[in-house]
């Protein structure tokens, strides 16, 4: 990430970063890689495949895949994104709080986070949606709670091991307050394996958005969203399969991507 | 060893009775009212009725009263009714784990054999053929599996018409659910098993073991696979999550009856009772299967006990 690391990035790496690049262009102008809108419906031409004039195909309504898929991108992003800050944020307010809170704030913490363990993420997450109720907001609020203990597990264990390092213990004996040896010295020591997870979980949470919305929790329509452009496609299988293979693909590519990223982060961090 | 047996049930019963009572406040704080909470939102009744389900659930009596209350009903096995399919949750519940455990087993069976397979195929090989495998099980980890299903649907049920689209009870009906659930699984696992195999192959005893004229098959079979399985072990937990979210939307993807589609329908009509239980139920599932992994685990590895007695 500085000037240390020499080492060059891999092509897989290159093509990932690119591959992110390219859909948050899709997500904050969308209008530059497609000049359809993605709403307007064509009832004459209704479950068209893919041809020159469509590109991804039309749907049962005659709107174009591609434009749909495209400017998909900004609610699924916002969704990944906005749950990833979310359970950063809880997770780094958790983690702080059990690693350098003493014996009885790290118990009682690690517990509550060995429970949540015990529930799998989409599980807490719709419990979370059952609570709240569905919707784009509400969504965002459900896998960053979810995403929140593993955030949490990791930036204990970080501060852990920076607190009983010889640059904290000097500021220690220097005087400075605890609150800014925290902010100051082991927040950000701790950044670089978190901000590995947080890439490779913004992957996961986008996978889990377009989940819930897949199960018809998320936006309502006729919002273009990956996961309801699925669960729209599924009904027509039989005949019209590039309604599920292109919002999927995008899906996977994001994922994907994340992930290449990630651990590239990861490897460079440790 | 007893007590080490004993203090792990013991924090398997903690974190089933913190999962409750998380569960408790989230049902209790967050929802106003509690009636509504019982009957479905937006019921009609008369407030007759109102009172009566007021003092048959205790809504009148203070909070701790209700809390007591609701975990002794839950300690003797009663997890309330569901208003929306107006029987017992218990009912609702047993008949939907069957169908659920079946793919849950039917995947883990598949996730672990091509585990297998692909780890003894690719450890220890050159570069080329790893960094393959590793794409290859990052996209298997990555893919969302209920697009996987669509694709598999669209495909091998529609196209070529080679197994049942719907439903449950027949085996052709569980190959591609189970197989689809399995391939994330699968990825993950192969990773790690890879990794312990390697682990395992680079230690002395891999050496003697050849010295003594055993052949590398024999070898990997016979001494470092077992090695590679304990690393399995660490990924219980997370392989158990990964199956049933994944249930929860491949029940969706190939409309296979479940405890999937039972708690998404009671996540859309609101049938809170339903969501707890099946809540707890995983959260139960999931401790007793890590418990018996672990002493699974302080059984087969003489090591291990030694190091926590």
């Amino acid at each position: 990430m500085s000037g240390r690391t020499r080492r060059s990035w891999s092509p897989a790496t290159l093509a990932a970063v690119a591959t992110l690049v390219t859909i948050v262009l899709a997500a904050v102008w969308p209008e530059l890689l497609t000049h359809r809108a993605p709403d307007p419906t064509d009832l004459g031409a209704t479950l068209q495949p893919p041809n020159g004039e469509h590109l991804f195909g039309t749907d049962r309504l005659g709107r174009d895949v591609y434009s749909r898929v495209v400017h998909g991108a900004r609610l699924s992003l916002l969704i990944g994104l906005g749950a990833t800050a979310l359970g950063l944020s809880l997770g780094t307010l958790l983690g702080v709080f059990a690693g350098a809170g003493g014996r009885w704030a790290d118990g009682v913490t690690m517990r509550l986070i060995d429970v949540l363990f015990a529930v799998p993420e989409l599980l807490v997450a719709l419990l979370a949606i059952a609570v709240f109720g569905s919707g784009t907001a509400n969504v965002v609020i459900a896998i960053g709670l979810a995403s929140a203990p593993s955030y949490a597990r990791l930036i204990r264990s970080q501060v852990l091991t920076v607190r009983e390092s010889e640059f904290v213990q000097a500021a220690r004996t220097v005087g400075r307050h605890p609150l800014h040896l925290i902010v100051r010295h082991v927040m950000p020591n701790t950044l670089g394996p978190v901000l590995a997870l947080a890439a490779v979980s913004a992957g996961g949470a986008v996978v889990a958005g377009s989940a819930l919305s897949y199960l018809g929790l998320g936006p309502p329509p006729p919002a273009p969203d990956w996961g309801s452009m699925l669960a729209d496609g599924q009904s027509f299988l039989q005949t019209a399969w590039w309604l599920v293979l292109f919002p999927g693909l995008a899906i996977a590519a994001v994922v994907i991507s994340a992930s290449v990223v990630g651990r590239s982060l990861r490897t460079r961090s440790t | 060893m007893i007590a080490l047996i004993l203090r792990r049930v013991l924090a398997g019963v903690a974190v089933m009775w913190v999962a409750a009572t998380l569960t408790f406040a989230a049902l209790r704080g967050v929802r106003g009212d509690p009636v509504a909470a019982v009957l479905g939102p937006g019921a009609l009744v008369t407030p007759e009725v109102r009172a009566q389900i007021v003092s048959e659930y205790g809504f009148d009596q203070p909070l701790v009263v209700q809390y007591l209350r609701w975990l002794s009903r839950l300690v003797s096995g009663d997890l309330g009714w569901s208003y929306q399919l107006g029987q017992p949750v218990t009912e609702v519940l047993r008949g939907q784990l069957g169908p659920t455990a079946e793919l849950a087993i039917a995947a883990t069976i598949t996730a672990v054999l091509a585990a297998v397979v692909l780890a003894l195929l690719t450890a220890g090989r050159g570069r080329t053929t790893r960094s393959l495998a590793s794409m290859a099980e990052l996209s298997a980890v990555s893919v969302p599996t209920f697009w996987l299903g669509l694709v598999a649907l669209t495909f091998f049920s529609f196209r070529w018409q080679l197994f049942p689209a719907t439903g449950a009870g027949s085996l052709s009906a569980l190959i591609l659910p189970a197989v689809v659930l399995a391939v994330p699984v699968a990825g993950v696992l192969t990773q790690v098993l890879r990794e312990g195999l390697e682990t395992a192959l680079a230690q002395p005893f891999a050496l003697s073991v050849r010295m003594r004229g055993i052949g590398p098959v024999a070898l990997i079979g016979r001494h470092a696979l077992r090695h590679a399985c304990i690393s399995l072990a660490t990924m219980t937990g997370w392989v158990l999550g990964s199956l049933f979210g994944g249930a929860v939307l491949t029940e969706t993807v190939f409309a296979r009856p479940g405890l999937g589609r039972v708690l998404l329908s009671a996540i859309t009509s609101r049938d809170l009772p339903v969501v707890t239980a099946v809540v707890l139920l995983v959260a139960a599932a999931f401790t007793v299967i890590n418990l018996l992994v672990d002493l699974a685990y302080l059984a087969i590895d003489p090591r291990l006990r030694r190091r926590t007695a």
